[in-house]
């Protein structure tokens, strides 16, 4: 669907949170690297499904809900954006000019004096995940005993109805626990991912 | 009751709304209405989080999470921590976070019986790491990812799960062993990630900026310059541009004013940039275990430089990559001609340091040792000490030519250059572990031997 039409087009308010995400983050090119976080979804099929369905402009009324979750989307396209802009600063910082058979004897020291190119889809997956990993890991500590213990439990694959029985207490309860726990942990990313402060948004508000 | 009612206004007129709205909830209609009401971005989030949300409010909330910063980091959050729960860093991290406050979460009792059980046998495995640490130090595995490399009779290089006490000298040299830094793989083996291409064209020029259709996967970064050629790029460069923003696989570029570029002109980054990206996707493919490809990729390179006027410096890492591939593929014969091809580089444009020469001779030295060719050996390696600088390189040879004297029963100064070794090793910072404990190992194991003697 999305690689024979103008995905600027039909995804143009993913487009603007994503660019004005980008800005924070410190992207000179913001809108660059918001298109190129979009094209990188849409080339991954798990994620180019959940794009479609939750943000297409004009999804058929029969469109069958995705196998990854809203969650799990937005945190894909956070990662990839924070990967994106990431590697928009190396270019601009890090890579040195190698000319062959100038006057020059400047030579990369080594493989690693040259920027990595660009992660193919099945790598970027792998590189995304790991990128998740580590946030969440930097900001465990941060997070609320009654969170971690819900966690905990996660990990061993209980739902969040199993989880509430077997702490003795209602769903409702265990939701607020989670919801509470992810505002810490979502304003520990922000601070994880943002270079200074916040500039104000810009663009890209209908 | 109802009599009371008409004297208490205040619970008659809610009873009445109760049963109002009791009768309207009832109605499919209001029950429809109620459904496409927009939730709180709140209780729209802690509805999800029950996996109470419908398909459709789900998109609701995505649209929501448009509109609202706060909203979209929880949700992206939330993702990242479900995502990583089956990782075992992640539920290390958990179980290390600390345990939940008594006084807000009350175990029932099967519950209590479970965490009582589950502390019980958590603290039996670290009792029994413990007694296997203390009692088997030396069984930890030596860390590194190389799967196949060949195993002389009389020595060995580091490989996984080498046990360093079975009584075999170890030699040190770099990539000869996989890469075990755990570099990330930025391109992938698959089809998908295309062949790095040495010349690409101007595809479009919009005010003095030149779209081409290289990128970074050709290696272009910013600051490249890049030739111009007209017609089929075999002439005289025209003109030059240099690169300003670069895509995966395209780029932008600032030409210079008054230069006369054409769209469908050809461009290049040059040799050294191509001959960077190629050798990028040989390393990729070697970290994710495909040494065929690999080799087959760093041939095809060695092949373009050599018909491209390209060989010497630009081609001498490539080179070396393949002497690597190729020994840890098993060819020797093989690994030994290109690490020799590397050598015969060394005085070429783009001279190589000595640094970059010590570490290809120490390579090539150790190739002629596992090969049984002392002298050759001898030769290779002292050359490289001549031109080492202390460091990491200059601890391999030493550590090496230790090997070398061991071997010939010079057992004096085989302590002496191990001792050395494990010196240059200990007084560099970033060493690997496993560089320094091989050489630890060479050094005790010698000891031992004279310990037997006497």
């Amino acid at each position: 669907m999305a690689a024979s039409r103008d995905v600027r087009n039909d995804y143009r308010r993913l487009l603007a949170v994503l660019a004005s995400r980008a800005h924070w983050l410190g992207s000179r090119d913001a809108e660059s690297a918001a298109q190129e976080t979009l094209k990188r979804s849409l080339e991954n099929t798990n994620s180019q499904a959940a794009v479609e369905y939750y943000f297409a402009e004009d999804l058929p009324a029969d469109a069958v809900p995705p196998a990854w979750p809203l969650d799990q989307l937005l945190a894909w396209l956070h990662g990839v954006l924070n990967f994106v802009v990431r590697e928009e600063q190396n270019r601009a910082s890090h890579r040195r000019e190698v000319r062959f058979g100038g006057a020059s004897d400047e030579r990369p020291a080594a493989a690693g004096a040259f920027d990595p190119a660009d992660p193919a889809p099945d790598q970027l997956d792998a590189l995304i995940q790991k990128e998740m990993q580590q946030i969440v890991v930097e900001c465990l500590p941060a997070l609320d005993p009654e969170y971690r213990a819900v966690l905990r439990m996660r990990a061993q694959g209980l739902k969040y109805e199993e989880i509430a029985i077997r702490l003795g207490t209602n769903e409702n309860t265990v939701a607020t626990w989670v919801s509470r726990g992810i505002k810490t942990l979502s304003q520990c990313v922000r601070r994880r991912t943002q270079p200074g402060l916040r500039a104000p948004r810009t663009s890209g508000r209908p | 009751m109802a009599q009371s009612l008409l004297d208490r206004g205040e619970l008659f007129d809610e009873l009445t709304f109760h049963a109002v709205v009791k009768a309207a909830l009832a109605d499919p209609a209001v029950q429809q209405e109620l459904a496409n009401l927009p939730a709180a971005d709140d209780d729209a989030l802690k509805l999800y989080l029950s996996g109470k949300l419908s398909a459709p409010a789900g998109r609701a909330l995505a649209q929501a999470a448009l509109e609202n910063d706060e909203l979209f980091d929880q949700l992206a959050a939330h993702g990242a921590v479900e995502q990583s729960l089956n990782n075992p860093e992640v539920r290390s991290a958990l179980s290390a976070a600390g345990g939940p406050r008594a006084t807000l979460l009350q175990f029932p009792r099967r519950s209590r019986a479970i965490a009582i059980g589950s502390i019980a046998a958590a603290l039996a495995l670290i009792a029994v790491y413990a007694v296997r640490t203390r009692v088997w130090p030396e069984n930890k595995p030596v860390a590194s990812t190389h799967p196949t490399a060949p195993v002389a009779p009389a020595v060995r290089t580091l490989i996984p799960g080498l046990d360093l006490t079975s009584g075999r000298p170890v030699l040190l040299a770099r990539d000869l062993t996989a890469r075990s830094d755990a570099a990330p793989v930025f391109r992938s083996s698959t089809p998908d990630s295309r062949t790095p291409r040495a010349s690409g064209s101007i595809v479009a020029i919009d005010n003095f900026e030149a779209i081409v259709n290289l990128g970074s996967l050709d290696g272009l970064a910013k600051g490249v310059e890049l030739d111009v050629f007209r017609g089929d790029g075999k002439g005289p460069s025209i003109g030059r541009m240099v690169v300003t923003t670069v895509f995966r696989e395209r780029a932008r570029a600032r030409i210079v004013p008054g230069e006369s570029i054409r769209e469908n002109d050809r461009v290049s980054a040059g040799a050294t940039v191509y001959l960077g990206a190629v050798l990028q996707q040989v390393n990729a493919f070697a970290d994710s275990g495909d040494f065929a490809e690999a080799r087959e990729a760093a041939r095809n390179a060695i092949a373009w430089a050599d018909s491209n006027g390209a060989a010497g410096g630009p081609e001498r890492k490539i080179l070396e990559r393949l002497g690597a591939l190729d020994y840890q593929a098993g060819d020797a014969v093989a690994a030994e001609e290109h690490y020799r091809s590397a050598v015969a580089t060394f005085s070429a444009p783009q001279a190589a340091s000595a640094s970059e020469q010590a570490a290809i001779l120490n390579a090539l030295g150790v190739v002629y040792l596992l090969r049984g060719d002392d002298t050759q050996a001898e030769a290779r390696l002292s050359e490289a000490r001549e031109k080492s600088e202390p460091g990491e390189v200059q601890g391999h040879i030493l550590n090496n030519l230790g090997v070398l004297a061991e071997l010939r029963g010079d057992i004096g100064r085989a302590q002496t250059l191990y001792s050395d070794a494990l010196r240059a090793f200990q007084t560099t910072s970033g060493i690997s572990s496993r560089d320094r404990q091989a050489a630890e190992t060479n050094l005790a194991r010698l000891a031992t031997r004279v310990d037997e003697k006497h």
